[in-house]
């Protein structure tokens, strides 16, 4: 295809975004009092042994050298240092767990989207009736619930009262669909929310109306004409919140006891495990970054203007 | 030279009394007089969204509960444990029953209004200011500052909230302090944009304008021009943060990094709740449902603030 | 009488919303000859558009409404006809083109493809694929577009090659009649030339009748046979193009019009606009709707609606008129 020049640049830009928000991270967990020897060797370490651990660590470098050290361990060793905690490499930690992660992730998102959006095109196209007004309600209001409170209260009912889902945990299919709920429904009402409103200014279009001043029936109109380009802006939509919905992810997994990448950070703040909470977020960070890559990619191959602007330039 | 002064300083009084003189404090009456009935415009549009009435309702009372909150109940009662009144059902003496520790719910969830309203209005003005003052520097300066300003915030906001705000929360600790700082810097970049952009719509126009009416443009002017275009999109923003910012605080405090026990603050007591999920689902309701009100409030008002400012709707 | 393509009789449109009523086209009557070519001028706002709109109905549909009259199309009354049937003929038999070429086309569709779907639409003739691709390259030859061209995109032409694109869009089908709604406003003056030009010989070359709607009176005279002049939604008045540029009497809202063009061979030191503004259409006044800017207005112009009268094939709406011999009141049925 014509895009390589596109999707070569795009790929490019990724790199210093990545290290850019790697460098945020390392420098806001920089300032934290207290050096990695006490926390590992505890209280009542000798300090010679503090001390010498901290040198192994790499603790008296200064800042850009730690930085650099990090960011060159990470991309070519694939090493991104010990865990206090369990002494364990954060490196394998944090991969046994992103799988389920991402699989929840991903399960919110799909929920989210295969309901979103349909229900928004419908309510467009349906504007001012009933089929407009509920679920344009609804999802107003579905949109100022935290994913916590949403999954609080399916546990309540599909758990504890009639039983038919598991509370906690992973193992069977079941025990993901709560959980999928909890993180899809608020992103779900904000993808039909925009969705809606994207709809409804492409019907008010100039070209809808040439559409029907050529004969066209309102199904071919709507369908053909006003959804692909509807839908354009949706996509990069879709994306962006899907920000939004891995913070949702870590609340959701800590709330149904899924081990997953969100309860290690969040236990790794807890106990001041720095190289656990650095790791861990850096690689969510990075991974969003990837999938904003993968949405503008879409959204190039979808949109003609752009595709056009790119192979012109062959 | 004066023309203009007398027109949009108003303070400058009619010299004489011809037809000239008349004219310009006409004109300046009918400056100060559309200002006035535009606010007026402005509310009459927000009364006729239901739903933003609704809603500002709900959060003014919700904002007397958590300033009156001592008078209501005190908060040693808030924090007072009692173990033989665990998991009381809502009663004549609790009326929102007691949770786990035996502590009145009602207290705790009045006190938790006072403590999450907080959090989320200061957080917001913080952000307001920060990230406003930032913006207009650098939408006012533009060049290759505003770029690296502009690249550093994409950075921030390539970071999803959740993430960041733990970032900071493991550097500082929990605390509410600490986590009122730690999501200021997740909304920062937000007020950056808006006010950036505002600042750069209409220094474009003012500007130049002012310039080619004789160096008359004192900042005065440009105070009263500049100031109601901006504001309309910044009252939105804090508006929407605000709510936007109760959720943040009430998912770190529901991690456990929020708020520090025994202080309420909603999404803690949920959390509390969690336990005794099944046999008291009330523990989780009562603080479930005041911050869905305030969050749902707040939005809504946000929505309605913005339809009822939007320029394009002025007759 | 065999030749009338279209004939519209007392047509009135109002857009209805909560608060009010706007009286967009009131009782405006007029007819079309086949091969022949009709200008509506007027300011904006005076109804041009929407009487367009109503011939095809496509009127807005939670406001717009037809509330009288009667659109008689080859015999078929259009306001009656069912919405199917009403469809077919929408780009087959009459099509009608947009002012803005810049979004009148859709971005996301190549350029060929949104001719071969008018093509498609109206199949009749049971094309094949290879012979819808055929007229499409006919058609873009046409307009002179290259057809190399026909897969890329709209945001890849000009303003003045879109417009053509949708004027090919148009005529893909052989309509009988072609609605033109400010085709060249949007344009570049010297683009808006060529387009004109090319508008002339296609009518001429195909036959093609047309309505065309514009607030230039420069490109009514250039193109159009017949001319109607539209003023707060009423043909204030109708004629032939000689009856309306070289005819001696006018109403004077047009001699208004005529008068506040410049002209280049006489010497004058301002230009005579018409006074005030037209009527606001959710209250028009009682009478005479031009009465409260007509410089030769009578007393009666303020109670009484004016009839029409009519001198061979001009006719004017106008009090003015009422006693003179030459002109005869036309019966309102």
């Amino acid at each position: 295809m014509y895009l390589h020049r596109y999707i070569w640049k795009r790929l490019l830009l990724l790199i210093p975004v990545v290290l850019g928000v790697s460098f945020i991270i390392f420098s806001i967990l920089y300032i934290i009092p207290g050096d990695p020897g006490s926390i590992i060797l505890g209280p009542g370490a000798m300090q010679a042994d503090i001390d010498k651990l901290n040198a192994e660590l790499g603790y008296n470098l200064p800042f850009f050298q730690r930085y650099f050290m990090y960011i060159f361990n990470a991309f070519f060793r694939f090493d991104l240092g010990i865990s206090y905690a369990s002494r364990l490499p954060v490196f394998s930690e944090v991969f046994a767990r992103l799988p389920i992660s991402l699989f929840i992730s991903f399960n919110g998102i799909l929920f989210a989207i295969l309901v979103g959006v349909p229900i928004g095109v419908l309510s467009a196209v349906k504007q001012y009736t009933l089929l407009d007004k509920i679920p344009t309600a609804i999802s107003l209001f579905l949109a100022s619930l935290p994913a916590f409170l949403i999954g609080m209260v399916l546990m309540l009912f599909f758990s504890l009262r009639l039983g038919w889902l598991p509370s906690n945990g992973v193992g069977t299919w079941k025990h993901f669909v709560m959980p999928m709920f909890a993180l899809g429904l608020p992103y779900a009402a904000q993808q039909l929310r925009f969705t809606r409103s994207s709809m409804l200014e492409t019907i008010r279009q100039d070209y809808v109306r040439t559409a029907r001043a050529k004969g066209a029936s309102e199904h071919n109109v709507i369908w053909r004409h006003a959804m692909k380009n509807a839908l354009l802006p949706v996509i990069t939509v879709a994306g962006n919140n899907f920000g939004i919905l891995i913070g949702g992810a870590v609340v959701t997994e800590t709330l149904f006891g899924i081990p997953g990448l969100g309860t290690l950070i969040v236990n790794g703040v807890k106990q001041k495990d720095i190289p656990i909470v650095m790791g861990g977020i850096i690689t969510l960070a990075a991974i969003f970054s990837i999938i904003m890559l993968l949405v503008d990619l879409a959204y190039a191959f979808v949109d003609p203007r752009i595709r056009a602007r790119y192979a012109s330039q062959r | 030279m004066h023309l203009l002064t007398h027109v949009f300083g108003l303070d400058m009084p009619a010299r004489g009394d011809t037809n000239m003189d008349r004219t310009i404090q006409n004109a300046g009456e009918l400056v100060v007089f559309k200002k006035q009935s535009q606010l007026n415009e402005i509310w009459r549009r927000l009364k006729k969204d239901r739903l933003a009435l609704f809603g500002l309702t709900v959060i003014v009372i919700l904002i007397l509960v958590a300033i009156f909150a001592d008078l209501i109940i005190p908060y040693s009662a808030a924090i007072k444990m009692n173990l033989r009144n665990r998991l009381a059902m809502p009663s004549a003496a609790h009326w929102f029953g007691c949770d786990g520790y035996g502590r009145d719910m009602l207290a705790r969830c009045v006190h938790g209004t006072r403590i999450s309203l907080l959090i989320g209005f200061s957080t917001s003005i913080a952000s307001l200011i920060i990230g406003g003052f930032l913006g207009s520097i650098v939408g006012y300066v533009g060049g290759r500052l505003d770029n690296i300003v502009m690249r550093f915030m994409d950075l921030f906001s390539a970071i999803p909230t959740i993430l960041l705000a733990l970032t900071v929360v493991a550097a500082l600790g929990s605390g509410i302090t600490n986590i009122c700082i730690a999501i200021t810097v997740t909304r920062i970049p937000g007020f950056v944009r808006v006010v950036r952009s505002s600042v750069i719509g209409i220094a474009d126009m003012e500007f130049i304008e002012a310039a080619r009416a004789g160096g008359t443009a004192t900042p005065r002017i440009l105070f009263r021009h500049v100031l109601p275009n901006a504001m309309a999109p910044l009252i939105v923003q804090t508006t929407m943060n605000v709510s936007i910012i109760i959720l943040l605080a009430a998912s770190l405090s529901f991690l456990g990094l929020g708020v520090n026990p025994p202080q309420p603050e909603w999404g803690a007591l949920i959390s509390e709740a969690k336990e005794y999920l099944r046999t008291a689902p009330h523990l989780m309701a009562f603080p479930g449902i005041l911050l869905c009100l305030a969050s749902f409030s707040m939005c809504v008002l946000g929505d309605g603030l913005r339809d009822a400012l939007d320029p394009r709707l002025k007759s | 009488m065999k030749n009338t393509l279209l004939k519209i009789k007392d047509l009135q449109v109002v857009y209805k919303t909560d608060m009010e009523t706007v009286h967009a086209v009131n009782r405006i009557s007029f007819s079309l000859e086949k091969g022949e070519t009709i200008g509506i001028v007027g300011e904006t706002g005076a109804g041009k558009t929407t009487t367009a709109l109503s011939i095809l109905r496509l009127l807005p549909e939670r406001t717009g409404q037809i509330t009288g009259g009667k659109i008689t199309f080859c015999g078929i009354d259009l306001i009656k006809l069912p919405e199917s049937r009403m469809r077919d003929i929408r780009g087959e038999r009459i099509a009608m083109i947009f002012q803005d070429p810049m979004t009148s086309l859709n971005p996301v569709f190549t350029v060929g493809e949104q001719i071969a779907e008018a093509l498609r639409l109206h199949n009749s003739q049971n094309r094949k694929e290879k012979q819808i691709d055929a007229r499409v390259d006919e058609v873009l030859n046409l307009v002179g577009i290259p057809v190399s061209r026909k897969i890329e995109y709209p945001h890849q032409f000009s303003g003045g090659m879109k417009q053509r694109v949708v004027i090919a869009m148009a005529l893909a089908c052989e309509p009988d009649l072609l609605i033109a709604d400010e085709p060249t406003t949007a344009l570049d003056v010297t683009i808006q030339a060529q387009v004109l030009l090319m508008i002339r010989e296609l009518r001429d070359r195909l036959g093609t009748s047309m309505i065309m709607i514009t607030h230039d009176l420069g490109i009514v005279a250039q193109t159009c046979d017949n001319v109607a002049v539209m003023y707060a939604g009423e043909l204030i008045e109708v004629g032939t193009a000689q009856d309306i540029f070289c005819g001696e009497r006018h109403h004077p809202y047009s001699n208004g019009l005529f008068g506040s063009i410049p002209n280049l061979k006489e010497k004058s030191k301002r230009l005579i606009p018409i006074p005030g503004l037209m009527p606001d259409p959710t209250a028009l006044p009682v009478g005479c709707s031009f009465s409260p800017r007509c410089r030769d207005c009578m007393d009666i112009c303020l109670t009484k609606h004016p009839g029409i009268y009519s001198k061979g094939t001009h006719r004017i709406q106008c009090h003015l008129f009422a006693n003179n011999p030459d002109w005869q009141e036309v019966a309102e049925s």
